[in-house]
């Protein structure tokens, strides 16, 4: 029998136990709503060998959210893919998504009759105290005890989604009752209650509701692979003889682990510089493989992917698109993730050779195989740094700086450049124009510094210092363009929107903010595109009302793909209307 | 007098509401780190104001310098790009500034509370000193932030404290342990060497982190809590070698399942 080092007991011992270990479940539990997602759960395995009050519950939080990401990331992709297409549809988007959800909701009932059946079979009975159940326990006693645990499981689930949404109107201050609090909360739901959200919720109900029925930790369908992690965690300690039946098991969980996923078999044995390099490594190629191939089999949904991740091209979009419509390029990068993987696992192998070695020496140790992974991480990770950037970063090439920024974009005489905020705001003022939030400018050596000013059309010219101004109410025009940029479609819109595209449309929004009366003033050569439009204004129904408006309110907009230079439009409305802010104007009706 | 008023009392119309929120945003890893830690309350207890005092300056002292050292002058550094500033703000204006300060208070507090100037060694309470003048830090940082958020004050206090109390407090106490691993060195200069590779090494975490989180883009949160988890895992380990472990820990839990290291098969267990 082996001795457990004493310090591992400072896990289980201690006055305040059980409330370090209260408050590491509930944030276990809580993890994907505060951010810290799979790696709190992550790291509690790491950090908690033997306490099993954490242990199970970090098994537990890391099996469901990545049961729950296999289950719905597909799906989300598939909806980048092609919005219409029937998966996205079914799963999230209409009244079919019941059929999704209703079969998950029937497979956490049915994980509760399983639970049942376990503490049954094992036990006998569905409670482990004597005085919690009856000395025999009739039929009728387990069924009403598996009945009750599936209306507390649904009871919860309610009650969850209530409680989260009462909080939200108090800490938000909303008021229901009034439309544009409504609207709100309407949006909070679309935006916070997403398919993976509700999942998580109701198998966290589950397993809740459960322990009712067998008073144990771990959800009977996962009690073997806990405690066969548990089993494998605790022979990594050095080997002293390497052809002992304890090495030969822990070569075979290590080298499972390193088929599953590169590096984790090495850092399984303790090597957590080298393993964690090549994780790492290998999940950049994977990234950059991935994203080769989504550019090059439709640039839209590659763009889309990484816009999915808040990332963007490092480089000019066109030069991006230039590289990956390249085969050589993705075919490249899956040869390098190939033998990545090939690497990963060889090393493992000579690793394994080296168990003898105590664990203090399995640091950073010399050796060009051990070292190359550290190495190749860096090079990946300038690689990454140059080609792919957050959205909201942007990277201006050194020739260009000395230039006046008005000889890098056209520049009709007397014509503003906009900013459109994709920021729903809160409150409005005015209908038309847009306000001063911006960051274009003809040159940044002349620019002037604007403070506080809202232009009836659009900002002026000038150097914005955004940061520093204050929040300036936006005008319902503001306020409209946001609220287009928010439907679903928006992205498909404009993924088929053909080059150049122009027409008008011109639509009333009523003084409850329903849109009504959508007239094609001028069409495109294009009649579904046109239909697509028409589609994309009725998806925005309903509105925030107007402000201040007595009657109804006319917008009259062009919508276009192609050049700011009103020469460049067919007719002369439409050459007007590019000038105005989003290619619209707003007017009350009498 | 009015330069240290200034200093002192540079945050203008004290409003309760805020200075709730950002006290409780340290509160509850203040309280953790306090009830683990061994020792007696009283000593604690002083050690903890004091440090918290500390850390409040620190945060003056960077708000106070800050426009004497970036002085906001609209002119070259608008041309560079938004990722050369990214990092520009991350590593040197927060990270190199900030922890310059924060461990140049956690010194000098350490001097007078956690050194063993008969052994010449740090005590454990460098832990506690490194903690709660990361705390004291964090606390005065966040009232700023939450105090200027007018519209989504809860937002900002989520953020403030599950992400920023948590990392000021991991690279402090980080560095502090590299303080206590300190003690089994023998020569004066490799002591020195080690110091200034943890003051590296705690720009370099705060600066990483903060690169990734500044952008706010989904990936970059993504690697940025992967690494300040792996932060934490690494100075709870630590803390348990260097300051939790004492001999009272020596029964076996009841908890333990044993392992039959030939077999592997579990010996013991508690669950089914």
């Amino acid at each position: 029998m082996s001795q457990v080092k004493r310090i591992e007991f400072l896990e289980v011992s201690g006055k305040h136990r059980k409330l370090i270990n209260s408050f590491l479940v509930l944030l276990a539990w809580m993890s994907p709503f505060i951010g810290y997602e799979v790696f709190f759960p992550i790291a509690l395995l790491f950090i908690y060998r033997i306490n099993h009050t954490v242990r199970s519950v970090a098994f537990q939080a890391v099996f469901i959210q990545i049961f729950i990401w296999i289950l719905c990331y597909p799906l989300e992709l598939i909806c980048q893919w092609d919005m219409s297409s029937p998966y996205c549809v079914s799963a999230f988007k209409d009244e079919k998504a019941v059929y999704f959800f209703g079969f998950w909701a029937f497979f956490g009932l049915f994980i509760l009759f399983w639970e049942a059946r376990h503490s049954l079979n094992k036990f006998g009975k569905l409670s482990r105290n004597k005085e919690d159940s009856p000395p025999e326990q009739s039929s009728l006693y387990n069924l009403y005890q598996v009945l009750l645990s599936w209306f507390s499981a649904i009871f919860l689930y309610v009650f969850f989604n209530i409680f989260f949404g009462i909080f939200y109107l108090i800490v938000n201050g909303v008021d229901i009752f009034e439309s544009v609090g409504q609207q709100e909360f309407s949006m909070f739901l679309s935006r916070y209650f997403k398919g993976e959200v509700e999942l998580y919720i109701w198998f966290l109900n589950i397993h809740a509701v459960s322990r009712n029925l067998g008073k144990r930790s771990v959800l009977a369908i996962l009690r073997k692979p806990y405690l066969s992690l548990y089993v494998h965690n605790r022979i990594v300690i050095p080997s002293k003889d390497l052809t002992s039946k304890s090495f030969i098991d822990k070569s075979r969980f290590a080298k499972f682990r390193e088929a599953l996923l590169p590096g984790w078999g090495i850092v399984y044995l303790n090597r957590y510089w080298t393993g964690f390099s090549v994780l790492f490594s290998f999940l950049l190629l994977l990234f950059f493989t991935v994203i080769s191939w989504f550019y090059y089999i439709d640039y839209s949904f590659g763009t889309s992917f990484l816009q999915s991740m808040g990332l963007k091209p490092g480089i000019p979009d066109k030069e991006f698109i230039r590289y990956t419509s390249n085969l050589f390029i993705p075919v490249l990068l899956t040869t390098l993730l190939i033998g990545s993987y090939l690497f990963s696992n060889n090393l493992l192998r000579s690793l394994l050779q080296r168990e003898t070695d105590p664990i203090s020496n399995r640091g950073l140790t010399t050796g060009f195989k051990t070292n190359l992974s550290y190495s190749i991480l860096i090079h990946l990770i300038l690689i990454s740094l140059f080609f792919v950037i957050p959205i909201m970063v942007t990277r201006t090439d050194s020739s260009k700086k000395k230039n006046d920024l008005s000889k890098q974009h056209f520049q009709p005489e007397k014509m503003e450049f906009y900013f459109i905020d994709p920021e729903i705001p809160d409150k409005v003022k005015d209908l038309n124009g847009g306000v001063i939030s911006g960051t274009e400018t003809t040159s940044q050596e002349n620019g002037e510094k604007i403070k506080d000013e809202v232009s009836d059309n659009g900002k002026p010219k000038g150097y914005v210092k955004r940061i520093k101004g204050k929040p300036l109410t936006k005008t319902y025009s503001n306020y409209i363009s946001a609220r287009m940029r928010g439907p679903e479609m928006f992205m498909e819109y404009w993924k088929r929107a053909p080059h150049p595209y122009s027409c008008v449309v011109a639509y009333t929004i009523t003084t409850e903010g329903e849109i009504i009366d959508i007239v094609i003033v001028e069409a495109s050569e294009y009649p579904e595109q046109d239909q697509l439009t028409i589609e994309l204004i009725e998806s925005m129904s309903p509105l925030m009302p107007p402000p201040e408006a007595k009657g109804d309110v006319r917008v009259t907009e062009l919508f276009w793909n192609g050049s700011l230079d009103p020469d460049a439009m067919p007719t002369a409305l439409q050459k007007d209307m590019v000038t105005l802010f989003d290619g619209r104007y707003l007017e009350e009706e009498p | 007098m009015d330069i240290l008023s200034k200093f002192f009392l540079g945050l203008e119309q004290l409003k309760f509401s805020d200075l709730f929120l950002a006290l409780l945003s340290i509160l509850p890893w203040g309280f953790i780190l306090f009830l683990l830690h061994p020792g007696k309350s009283n000593r604690k207890l002083k050690i903890i104001i004091f440090s918290l005092i500390m850390g409040y300056i620190s945060t003056r002292l960077i708000l106070y310098l800050h426009p004497i050292i970036w002085p906001d002058i609209d002119f070259k550094p608008r041309k560079t790009s938004m990722l050369t500033a990214t990092a520009h703000l991350a590593f040197i204006q927060a990270g190199m500034m900030e922890e310059t300060f924060k461990i140049l208070l956690i010194f000098l507090l350490a001097f007078f509370f956690g050194y063993d100037y008969q052994n010449k060694i740090w005590k454990k309470e460098v832990v506690l000193i490194g903690g709660f003048v990361a705390l004291g830090f964090a606390f005065t940082e966040n009232y700023t932030y939450i105090h200027k958020e007018i519209r989504n004050t809860f937002q900002m206090f989520t953020g403030r404290l599950l992400y920023s109390s948590n990392i000021h407090l991991l690279i402090n106490l980080c560095f502090t342990l590299f303080l206590l691993k300190a003690n089994n060195l023998k020569l004066n200069s490799e002591k020195l060497e080690l110091y200034f590779k943890a003051f590296l090494l705690a720009v370099i975490q705060h600066g990483v982190v903060d690169f990734f989180l500044i952008p706010s883009s989904k990936f970059g949160i993504w690697l940025s809590v992967a690494m300040f988890m792996g932060i934490w895992v690494w100075v709870v380990r630590d803390l348990r070698k260097y300051v939790y472990h004492s001999e009272e820990a020596t029964s076996t839990p009841k908890q333990l399942f044993l392992i039959d290291n030939e077999s592997g098969n579990l010996a013991e267990t508690s669950l089914s």
